[in-house]
């Protein structure tokens, strides 16, 4: 029972989290015939989420423990050189194209 | 394929690149491909054709007598000690009188089956004898007569695997170099 509550904790957060992720960076609610009817709407965010979730889930398929050190390694000396890389990056696109858009 | 950080900046992000799409294409694979196990007590795999499994006792297809003449080959050369014959003394031929084999601890080695010199105990092609009950595995000769008739018998019985293994001895004298 602790292990099943546990585990279904850890799914609620999943879930809320794809939510979240659908709602921030997949427009929602928005999507074609969007305006028709409100349910259309709601399955477009339900859609995204799930997609979300998928996503989330299919990353944990494939990457079942990974060794620390590895993970520590990889995430230090390569994945935040990367998005300090594309932050720069960001960056000068912004300043070239002017903020908005 | 493994690969170790230490090819520089670059050659270690495309690595990783490279690694997490391959690792991530074998998941999508296996989430899209129908799976390979099936609902057993509902759907059956085929057997292979030479599957030896449950042990059982059979009849004779003519007279319908049983084959098994009590003789006590199989208890002498059983590995575990799982079976235990009675002879029963009759006029023309002898018969068990009773004949237990316990199954569970059996190891499916087949060379009772390869000494019966009546064909008398052979080897079912199916193992379908799943139970929660370690006593259900107790065979008494009823029951296991009546595996012998519920279940396929594999092909191998005492006198053709012997035959197969006796070397060829006509063949050995005539057709011998001469040294």
């Amino acid at each position: 029972m602790k292990f099943a509550l546990i585990q279904l904790g850890e799914y609620a957060h999943m879930i809320g989290t794809s939510f979240l992720g659908a709602l921030l960076f997949l427009g929602a609610w928005s999507g074609p015939w969007a305006d028709t009817s409100p349910w259309w709407g709601a399955l477009w965010f339900l859609l995204k989420a799930m997609f979300v979730f998928l996503l989330v889930t299919w990353i944990r398929w494939s990457f079942v423990r990974i060794r620390v050190d590895q993970i520590l390694a990889i995430s230090w000396k390569l994945l935040l050189p990367a998005s300090l890389l594309l932050l720069m990056a960001t960056a000068v696109v912004v300043v070239l194209r002017g903020p908005g858009g | 394929m493994a690969r170790r950080l230490g090819d520089g900046f670059w050659g270690d992000l495309f690595g990783l690149v490279a690694a997490v799409v391959r690792a991530m294409k074998v998941t999508l694979i296996n989430l899209i491909r129908r799976p390979i196990t099936v609902h057993y007590p509902d759907r059956t795999r085929n057997y292979p054709d030479r599957y030896r499994g449950l042990l059982a006792l059979t009849y004779d297809k003519e007279t319908g007598e049983e084959n098994c003449i009590g003789c006590r080959l199989c208890e002498y050369i059983c590995p575990p000690q799982v079976i235990k014959v009675e002879m029963l003394k009759a006029e023309k031929r002898n018969f068990a009188k009773t004949f237990t084999l316990e199954l569970y601890a059996c190891e499916f080695c087949e060379l009772c089956v390869q000494v019966c010199p009546t064909d008398a105990i052979i080897m079912m092609k199916s193992f379908d004898m799943s139970t929660a009950d370690r006593r259900e595995l107790l065979l008494d000769k009823d029951r296991l007569h009546q595996i012998g008739l519920k279940f396929e018998p594999s092909w191998a019985t005492g006198n053709l695997l012997r035959d197969m293994q006796t070397p060829p001895k006509a063949a050995a004298k005539t057709g011998g170099h001469a040294e």
